[in-house]
């Protein structure tokens, strides 16, 4: 959670932002230590094989738009 | 940078100012004679100056960023080995005075041999080694370089081979031999690796301080942002936390300004790692603003900061899930967001009001479009 994402949460997508995180797979929203994790192992030694890359972490909300429970907010959006 | 190369005129300090003025930088000769500069590289800017008389030095080391000495007293025996290759250093550092500089500081092989008849006869030994003293106590980032012997430009001497210590000394060539023209290529890389690193964040809210405080440990993190109380902010927790940072004020959106901040990181040394944060959500901004700074912002802080990155180093783009609730795109149009030219980008037909239903649909199309220009930066 972050300034940025408790705009949306405030804003007119609110209701259906919240509807994604309760549905999703971790049923929560993220921390920022959690991205910061990610964004260490690619900017560190370990990540020296990975460029060009994209890595998407949510909390599965993506799989269930697509492909789960959450296939109501897509039909709203 | 801004280099002062005293001793300049001599057969290693113009070869350094013709390699620094090919490296990029703005280059300042010191010279004692004004007709000698003729022999310089013509982009060098000349200042009359003597080292053994500190008040001719103050213009020679306002604004400098670093200063190479390649200075030698040329022969004028322990007079001079205690005016021009002690003194000389001590003069510019104390014309420095509390500003920083990088120092390059070439001396001799040998230094540590004391006894020998040579530094018997013009100490020229002690008054070098002591002005290596000077480096070191001077506070500042430092290199000396104790070059071997000069002009032995055989086909295998174009090689450094760098010793630790003084150990060899024999006072001829069988302790180390180098190219004069090696020494200076080689040196100027070995002060670069001794840089300070630097780990920039744009946007310094929580995702950027989580990710600079695991891998700007031991690094300068400058932490920038549109907002110049958020960055002194973040500054503040990660200063109390051990952190060295400073602060920087840009708008992603402005090429003037990221042209600004790159200039501000480069000041204080080598970019290895950039913390791409910032952005405006679709409820905070306008379907042209989301673009504007999300993917013409980005797309232009990846050029800028693609160009000077150091070798080695690494950047990562905070995007957004909700690009991966965007449908597909045609693979022309994922070409096009990923190589268009970054001043072309926001004319492409399908960003334009027409084709953007609102701000949500502007940041998905932003966020994508990020995702496809960290692909292609990776091969520009």
């Amino acid at each position: 959670m972050t300034p940025l994402a408790k705009d949306e949460l405030g804003g007119p997508r609110g209701a259906g932002y919240r509807r994604m995180i309760e549905g999703s797979v971790a049923r929560r929203a993220g921390t920022p230590d959690e991205v910061g994790t990610v964004g260490a192992l690619l900017m560190g030694t370990d990540g020296t094989f990975i460029t060009g890359s994209d890595f998407l972490m949510d909390g599965g909300v993506t799989a269930g738009y697509w492909y789960g429970d959450l296939a109501e907010v897509r039909g709203q959006q | 940078m801004t280099v002062l190369v005293v001793g300049a005129t001599g057969s290693i300090g113009k070869l350094v100012v013709d390699e620094a003025i090919r490296q990029g930088h703005s280059v300042r000769a010191l010279v004692r004679d004004s007709r000698k500069a003729r022999q310089l590289h013509p982009e060098a800017r000349v200042i009359v100056g003597d080292v053994t008389r500190p008040e001719t030095l103050s213009d020679a080391v306002a604004g400098v960023d670093a200063i190479v000495f390649t200075l030698g007293s040329d022969g004028g025996g322990k007079v001079g080995a205690a005016r021009v290759d002690y003194g000389g250093v001590r003069n510019i550092l104390t014309a420095l005075g509390s500003r920083k500089a990088r120092i390059a500081l070439m001396t001799a092989i040998g230094v540590t041999n004391r006894t020998g008849s040579y530094n018997r006869s013009t100490e020229a030994h002690d008054w070098k080694r002591r002005s290596e003293r000077l480096a070191r106590a001077s506070g500042l980032p430092y290199t000396i370089v104790r070059p071997g012997w000069f002009d032995y430009n055989g086909p295998n001497e174009h090689q450094l081979e760098l010793l630790q210590g003084d150990k060899r000394q024999a006072g001829d060539p069988s302790d180390g031999a180098v190219a004069r023209h090696e020494l200076i290529r080689r040196a100027h890389l070995r002060g670069e690796t001794n840089m300070t690193k630097v780990i920039v964040v744009i946007g310094a809210g929580q995702i950027g301080q989580a990710i600079a405080r695991r891998v700007g440990v031991g690094k300068h993190v400058l932490l920038s942002d549109m907002r110049p109380d958020n960055a002194r902010a973040a500054a503040e927790v990660l200063g109390n936390a051990g952190y060295e940072t400073s602060v920087a004020t840009v708008d992603v959106s402005s090429r003037e300004s990221v042209h600004g901040l790159v200039e501000t990181a480069t000041k204080l040394g080598d970019i290895t790692g950039l913390i791409h944060a910032a952005g405006a959500s679709p409820t905070q901004a306008s379907p042209a603003t989301v673009l504007k700074v999300d993917l013409y912002g980005t797309a232009l802080v990846l050029e800028r900061f693609g160009s000077v990155i150091a070798d080695g180093g690494a950047g990562v783009v905070i995007s957004s899930q909700s690009r991966h609730r965007l449908p597909p795109l045609a693979v022309e149009q994922n070409k096009a967001l990923a190589t268009t030219p970054v001043e072309e980008l926001l004319a492409l037909p399908f960003l334009q009001p027409d084709q953007v239903k609102d701000s949500l649909h502007a940041y998905q199309l932003s966020k994508r479009g990020n995702s496809l220009r960290v692909m292609a930066e990776a091969v520009r």
